[in-house]
């Protein structure tokens, strides 16, 4: 008897993006409207599994997580082991319109965690038509305080950047997939983690450009009450500063709600998605 | 006031962290002393290879610990709950700015903190035990 499967499907697809062609790794499931998962940083696609996987998101929506540059299956670019790896708002948020592009995604709902729920105010800013919607989760103006040396230290085992971000996962998810979490940080390459919050603590600043995103594409903000990276205060903070916003808070869950609890998280994100449909 | 942190308290937490693995590997390279300040009260736990061999009730002017976790004695409460409240639930939680405004109730990390980002599982494996006690 042939074992059961999940129905998640993985592919490579070579995106250009300035000058460069990177080798990207994403997995889907689903038809309909296009929905773009963003991943947290340091980790990849698979915080998304579960989503993926669901046959009620698939009915709808066809759902698609991709891995960055230099995250899970996206190799880094040649040279890498040269640079210091650093994300910047214009690369994030270039790259995942060109990761949208390359696969000729037509008006896509983008939802992005954490640096990916921050950049979708790069994205409603810089392409206010292109987006169906953005949902950020754990996402807000401005999150400070998380570019740290220390996740990229010779005496420390990198599964730092794991037990770094395990207290940001509320105690009421389940164990094992809060472990899950934590293996998916644990399994980070070098400097990526640290290089990503770059982008979340030091180049994402939008406490004054914020006043210029045109609320053309709607944004839903939800953020879980244990996240102490981006606090539930601060997502609501920042979605009353941008016209068609709204906000929602997700009791009992943290930081990583679509892998830390995907069934308490799905009670918080389908009347979203039945929004935008 | 007198908080629950007393001597007899740490021995049974002590307890607690010596009957089982704190983790099946890594526990057994955790090596250091760790100072724990419930307010006013402090004790240093001399760790050795993941067990707690020797307890130091307060300060003295031979006293040597590596790093210090001190809080006052409602965040203790709070953090100790079953299921702790939010931005209770985790030493960099107890410590955040953002969520501690003042330092009423923050928590303070201080000495070596790269023993602690070294053996940052086993601490918070350790901690989460003081819910057993």
């Amino acid at each position: 008897m042939a074992a059961r499967q999940d129905p998640n499907v993985g592919h490579y697809v070579y995106v250009p993006f300035e000058g460069r062609e990177y080798r990207i790794y994403y997995e889907e499931n689903g038809s309909g409207i296009p929905l773009v998962c963003l991943h947290t940083a340091g980790t990849d696609g698979r915080e998304y599994r579960h989503q993926i996987a669901d046959a009620e998101i698939a009915k709808k929506f066809r759902v698609i997580a991709f891995d960055l540059p230099s995250h899970g299956k996206s190799n880094p670019p040649a040279g890498w082991d040269k640079e210091e790896y650093i994300l910047t708002s214009a690369f994030y948020a270039g790259f995942t319109k060109a990761f949208c592009e390359a696969l000729d995604l037509q008006k896509p709902v983008v939802m992005g965690s954490s640096m990916g729920g921050n950049v979708c105010l790069d994205l409603a800013y810089l392409y206010p038509t292109t987006f169906r919607a953005l949902i950020a989760i754990e996402g807000c103006d401005y999150s400070p305080g998380w570019f740290l040396d220390i996740l990229q230290d010779p005496r420390i085992h990198s599964e730092v950047c794991a037990n770094s971000v395990f207290g940001l996962m509320a105690p009421q998810s389940p164990w094992d997939y809060r472990m899950e979490t934590w293996w998916y940080y644990a399994q980070g390459g070098p400097g990526i983690f640290r290089g990503d919050l770059y982008y979340y603590s030091i180049d994402h600043d939008f406490r004054e450009k914020i006043k210029k995103i045109d609320g053309k594409t709607p944004i839903y903000f939800i953020t879980g009450e244990y996240d102490f990276a981006c606090t539930a205060a601060m997502s609501e903070a920042t979605a009353k500063k941008i016209p068609n916003a709204e906000f929602t808070l997700m009791e009992g869950i943290g930081h990583f709600p679509m892998s830390e609890n995907p069934v308490n998280f799905k009670s918080y994100l389908m009347p979203v998605l039945n929004k935008i449909s | 006031m007198a908080s629950k942190y007393d001597v007899a308290w740490v021995a049974k937490w002590q307890g607690v962290i010596n009957a089982q693995a704190i983790t099946p590997v890594i526990g057994k390279k955790f090596t250091c002393k760790m100072l724990v300040g419930f307010g006013d009260q402090e004790f240093v736990l001399d760790i050795r290879e993941g067990r707690v061999v020797n307890v130091e009730q307060g300060l003295t002017a031979e006293s040597v610990f590596d790093f210090a976790l001190r809080a006052p004695v409602s965040t203790w409460d709070q953090f100790t709950q079953d299921p702790p409240p939010p931005y209770f639930n985790d030493i960099w939680a107890m410590r955040s700015p953002l969520c501690h405004p003042t330092k009423e109730e923050r928590m303070v990390v201080e000495g070596d903190t790269i023993v602690v980002w070294q053996h940052n599982r086993s601490i918070d494996r350790i901690l989460d035990m003081t819910r057993k006690v």
